[in-house]
């Protein structure tokens, strides 16, 4: 209850800004929320949801060969250290490059439909789920391995149960950060070769100067990624409750 | 029986524990003692086979391994999964090392264990809520689950007040006394040594040496009571550290 309370606090706060920001600035290029959901109505013959369809079906696909290259590569780099210090350092030299400006070369390559899309997310937001899980998986203390290899335990119960649990909070914690970036990156990949996604929505509103409709169309964006947030911490709370008794203790 | 001859090991190219030879009967408890970085836990590490080592070490009249013989290992920190319940762990002892679920059987022993070691009521929390003291009870449940050939416990005891560490030992004595095994128990604490062995290799830098237990006419339960503990932990304590001079 309290949270939702905080939550409508923040909601009421940003729509109060919003709307004094609009008295003040006066222009058609920021409307006041009044005019914004008076514009809802609209997105419906817009078929909104063909468009938020689109948008999580690329940001799922994307998020999901994320995640497992992610996952498999920041083990490896841990378990496998001869091959850590051949990926460490390749990591480091790539992650700070914005690979954005890969787009031609995706688009190129993928063509322009939603492969280069999907490819393109996932090339930009796999770096932070190498890096989370690795350091989960670095941070294991070796006597847990140490106490299972004198059980005679095969790589299989090694990772099942040491690896892979240790590994969870690591891959929600990057989730949650790649989540943000793909998103925006959607936006981008959304603006070419396709008629449906909440980017070219917003896009298509903005080139036709219906701000109504281009703010409608980020509110949307807003509630579809606040409800992956809460889609990840309700996955967080179903797989972790260890953690949670952790800081109740 | 642990026959341990000749073993040498160390870490990248430095030897740590050079020539060291000892056997301990399937009924006794070996206390190794020393100062820290002397190689007492680099020695326990080498006999489980965690780091390479050479010489001999034979269990029961065979090459001591993971695969043939039943191995129970606490180290300091109780080695313990966060992300499962304190049953889940004492049963993963026996799971893992079977390769395949545990029997009913098993299940009771699992829950007897739990409940002579006290730890009824925390045995559906997660090891991070339990305190120190009731980590250290779930390490051994786990340990004593597997009914082991071989028992290692590394400063297992250390992080206890002192008050805790007493109980814990008289419990952990209690257990072990239901079915003996070769234990060896490597510690810091002369009073824990004396309290719980019946030898002592005594390592000091470049130096080890084993010796009977001068406590050992004494029952193990009553030594934490007895006037002769404090005369013979002050006999050691001199003696060690004669021989790190």
């Amino acid at each position: 209850m309290a949270k939702l309370k905080q939550l409508l606090g923040v909601i009421i706060g940003i729509h109060l800004v919003w709307w004094l920001a609009a008295i003040w600035l006066n222009r058609s290029i920021l409307p006041g929320p009044v005019t914004v959901y008076a514009a809802f109505p609209s997105l419906l013959q817009a078929q909104i949801g063909w468009h938020i369809y689109f948008s999580l079906y690329r940001l799922f696909w994307s998020l999901l060969i994320a995640t497992v290259i992610g996952v498999l590569t920041g083990m490896a780099i841990v378990r496998f250290p001869r091959l850590g210090r051949v990926l460490d350092p390749l990591i480091y030299l790539t992650y700070p490059i914005p690979k954005i400006a890969f787009l031609p070369v995706a688009m190129l390559l993928f063509g322009l439909g939603d492969l280069s899309k999907i490819i393109m997310i996932s090339f930009i937001v796999v770096f932070q789920v190498i890096i989370s899980v690795r350091d989960h998986v670095a941070a294991i203390p070796a006597s847990l391995y140490q106490t299972f290899a004198t059980l005679d335990a095969n790589r299989w119960e090694l990772f099942r149960f040491i690896t892979w649990p240790a590994s969870i909070t690591g891959i929600i914690s990057a989730l949650r950060i790649a989540l943000g970036t793909a998103i925006a990156t959607l936006f981008f990949t959304e603006v070419y070769g396709t008629n449906y996604g909440l980017g070219y929505f917003i896009m298509d509103a903005w080139n036709r100067l219906d701000y109504p409709g281009m703010y409608a169309g980020i509110i949307v964006i807003s509630v579809v990624a606040f409800c992956l947030f809460a889609l990840l911490n309700a996955i967080e709370h179903l797989t972790v409750k260890w953690q949670k008794d952790e800081i109740n203790a | 029986m642990l026959a341990v001859s000749g073993l040498s090991a160390g870490y990248a190219g430095q030897t740590v524990v050079a020539d060291l030879s000892f056997q301990i009967d399937s009924t006794e408890i070996l206390a190794i003692i020393g100062p820290s970085g002397v190689g007492k836990s680099t020695l326990i590490k080498a006999i489980l086979g965690l780091i390479p080592s050479s010489g001999s070490i034979l269990l029961n009249d065979q090459p001591l391994a993971a695969k043939t013989h039943t191995l129970a290992f606490v180290p300091q920190d109780y080695g313990l999964l966060p992300w499962q319940t304190v049953r889940k762990n004492v049963q993963l002892g026996v799971q893992v090392k079977q390769h395949h679920r545990l029997t009913p059987a098993q299940t009771t022993h699992v829950d007897q264990l739990i409940e002579q070691l006290g730890l009824v009521s925390v045995a559906n929390q997660y090891p991070g809520s339990i305190s120190g003291g009731q980590q250290q009870r779930v390490a051994l449940a786990r340990a004593f689950a597997m009914q082991p050939d071989l028992l290692l416990l590394d400063e297992a005891f250390s992080a206890l007040d002192l008050g805790l560490k007493t109980k814990a030992q008289l419990l952990f004595l209690d257990q072990w006394a239901k079915a003996p095994m070769s234990t060896v128990i490597v510690t810091h604490d002369l009073q824990e040594a004396l309290t719980l062995s019946d030898q002592l290799l005594v390592m000091t830098p470049g130096h080890a040496q084993l010796r009977p237990n001068p406590l050992a006419a004494i029952d193990r339960a009553q030594r934490p009571n007895s006037s002769a503990l404090f005369a013979a932990e002050a006999t050691l304590s001199q003696e060690v550290t004669q021989w790190q001079n």
